[in-house]
């Protein structure tokens, strides 16, 4: 068959785009068709991207290329050819206001989108109104409240406010993690307080020593979900983040004001973007990530909220992510979530049943800063407790010598950070200059811990086995430093006379490089280790 | 609270720490009860009883209590100014009827050992170098600190 001619076959083309649709014309394959047009040099059809009317309504509207172009995010030139390609020559007639130098307020945005962060849009739910402000101080009732070693301090405030009901039994929870087993005697009769307490209110969810620390078995039993507005009377309480929810810290006065009336006041938070870029090296782990950037951040802490964004968050795995925003309560920030995502919804989807409600940030949200930071050069860091917040990178630090090593805790005592740490004492001895607690998260992560074998692992290269719970992280129970001693630590946050002595050191690092140290008696750099 | 308040200043940097102001509050033996006599800061920072803090960015940053607004209600501090306040000292402070004012230029124009003013009703602080405007409080932040901080109101609110 002869090939048609090519006038031919561009309007065929403009009429039924396809190449199939113009072969059933011929009775031809469409095949054939696409050997014809590659024959007379005419390329597939695509559509338009940008529609006759749209270029000719913008040309109309602005009379410019480049401000035309800048409403759909091409250039100048680019906009001129696509002006070129429908024949729009002429220079529009009328004048509309945009072709006025006028600074006009963008109507045409805020009318279709809502522009708020993820804190204005959850604090708006909780406290009913339609939409609330940055800056605004706003009366909230939360969907959880929890609190933990401080329990029976909030017990005592309750009463003397008179209440004889807590506000839900169902939306509280009570977790007894700190200074238990107690060691001083004055442990004992609070407890005692806490647990007469739960009795008489029918509190549902009581988790009593040695069951775990707060956030890890609030998100291991699945009691708060993404969307909703946790406080917590603990200042690590930030976590509950890691799920998308918007989680805040409380005192325990607040804490007695809310199970009595159910209320409180909260200010609606300025957001910061921040942004992780890149892929983590062998041998550092998110925990690094935490100190470089905390020490970044400290200057804008003061009430704000953080929302993390980027590859390498979307990269981490909830456990991974609740290390990442638990220690940003320590320096002042208000909440710090990862929106929720895939990975979220996967770690959810096993343990909740019922529908939940994430919330997301609009895309042209008003946040007041944005930070990113590239994480694939970054080495592993060691944070000081000499002001607390500055981190080193670890060449600069190896060979200090440490007496204790504390492994485990809110921050970092799950089962992946654990493993780490197996995987770098198994088989090997402690330095004889060191004493190592391990502390698990929780009694889930204990026991999964015994079945993989890192328990026998940790106890064969001579650490302790702390109960599960905040253990020596604080000034509780165990291995108490002792004045001028050295600690180097997994928690989240240390100042000095955190472990008792004023006059201690503590470091933070991350699980690895706390097994290297172990080994070395020295603070040591884990990724010799790591193969 | 007072509609008015005059006294010395004390003044601080940028994210100061409670820890810092406070150093008993460190301690093992300080369980909330500590005295405040005399002098507590150390050498650098001298806060006399009844002087009013003035202090920069993220005033009362780090893991603290309310052990630190307890002491310093001990110090006699009438009320703290600052740049701006970490969260929970800010909550803290309000929540145990403390006044805490946000107010940069007052922390760029007023030194150590000045005598100044501060007035609650026409919402400014005036010091040698002019009068700084602050910002009034929302209505539930100030009945809250008219009455004496969060338990009282609460107790009030809800015995009505």
């Amino acid at each position: 068959m002869k090939i048609p001619r090519k006038k031919e076959l561009l309007e065929l083309q403009k009429k039924y785009r396809s190449d199939k649709k113009i072969g059933e014309v011929y009775g031809v394959p469409a095949r054939l068709v696409a050997y014809w047009r590659a024959k007379k040099k005419i390329g597939a059809y695509s559509f338009p991207k940008y529609s006759e009317e749209k270029v000719q309504e913008l040309w109309n509207r602005f009379g410019d290329d480049e401000k035309a172009g800048a409403e759909l995010n091409i250039s100048r030139a680019g906009f001129r050819q696509w002006r070129r390609k429908y024949g729009i020559n002429q220079r529009p007639v009328h004048l509309s206001l945009e072709q006025l130098e006028l600074a006009l307020p963008d109507l045409s945005r805020r009318k279709g989108l809502r522009r708020e962060t993820m804190a204005q849009k959850i604090l708006a739910r909780k406290s009913g109104l339609k939409r609330v402000e940055v800056g605004d101080i706003v009366d909230i009732e939360p969907d959880f409240a929890i609190s933990h070693g401080c329990a029976f301090e909030i017990i005592r405030k309750f009463q003397q406010l008179g209440a004889e009901r807590i506000w839900d039994p169902c939306k509280t929870a009570i977790v007894l993690d700190r200074g238990l087993p107690g060691c001083d005697g004055n442990r004992g009769p609070s407890s005692k307080i806490v647990r007469e307490f739960v009795k008489k209110h029918k509190i549902r969810d009581f988790y009593d020593i040695g069951q775990g620390i707060c956030h890890q078995l609030i998100i291991e039993n699945a009691l708060v979900s993404p969307g909703q507005l946790v406080l917590s009377s603990d200042p690590q309480a930030l976590s509950y983040g890691s799920i998308g929810a918007f989680a805040s810290s409380m005192t325990i006065d607040e804490m007695a004001v809310i199970w009595a009336s159910g209320r409180i006041w909260l200010r609606v938070p300025e957001t910061i973007k921040v942004t992780l870029n890149g892929r983590l090296s062998r041998g550092v782990s998110v925990k690094d990530i935490v100190l470089k950037i905390s020490h970044g951040l400290l200057s804008h802490a003061d009430y704000k909220a953080l929302e993390f964004y980027g590859p390498a968050v979307g990269a981490m795995s909830v456990s991974e992510r609740l290390t990442l925003v638990g220690a940003f309560g320590d320096i002042g920030f208000k909440s710090a979530i990862v929106p929720f995502d895939e990975t979220a919804s996967r770690f959810l989807k096993k343990m909740i049943k019922s529908k939940f409600n994430p919330v997301s940030s609009d895309p042209d949200a008003p946040f007041a800063d944005e930070a990113e930071f590239d994480i694939a050069y970054l080495t592993p860091q060691v944070g000081m407790s000499s002001n607390g917040f500055s981190a080193q990178a670890i060449e600069d630090v190896v060979g200090r010598e440490v007496d204790q090593v504390i492994l485990g805790c809110c921050s970092n005592g799950r089962i992946d950070d654990l493993e780490v740490a197996a995987k770098i004492l198994r088989g090997r001895q402690i330095s004889r200059d060191v004493r190592a607690v391990v502390i698990p998260a929780s009694r889930k992560v204990l026991l999964e811990a015994i079945d993989r074998g890192y328990i026998r692992a940790f106890v064969d290269a001579g650490c302790m086995i702390q109960n599960p719970g905040c253990g020596s992280c604080i000034e509780a129970h165990g291995q108490m430093l002792e004045s001028g001693e050295r600690a180097l630590s997994t928690a989240a946050w240390s100042c000095p006379g955190r472990t008792e002595s004023a006059e201690s050191e503590i470091y933070l690092a991350s699980p690895a490089t706390a097994a290297a140290t172990a080994l070395e008696g020295e603070i040591a750099d884990p990724r010799k280790y790591i193969k | 609270m007072m509609n008015r308040i005059d006294g010395q200043v004390c003044r601080l940097g940028h994210d100061t720490l409670p820890f810092q102001v406070l150093p008993q509050l460190s301690s093992a033996d300080s369980r909330g009860q500590s005295s405040a006599k005399g002098s507590l800061f150390g050498p650098t920072l001298k806060l006399k009883k009844g002087e009013i803090i003035v202090a920069g960015r993220n005033f009362g940053c780090g893991s603290n209590d309310q052990r630190s607004i307890e002491l310093l209600k001990a110090m006699d501090v009438p009320c703290v100014i600052a740049a701006s306040f970490a969260r929970r000292f800010y909550r803290d402070a309000i929540n145990a009827g403390l006044p805490v004012i946000e107010c940069p230029e007052a922390f760029e124009a007023i030194s150590s050992g000045e005598q100044i003013v501060v007035d609650f009703d026409r919402l400014e602080i005036s010091c040698k170098r002019g009068i700084a405007p602050f910002q009034a409080y929302p209505d539930v932040i100030s009945k809250i600190l008219s009455s004496g901080g969060l338990i009282p109101y609460t107790r009030k609110a809800m015995a009505k």
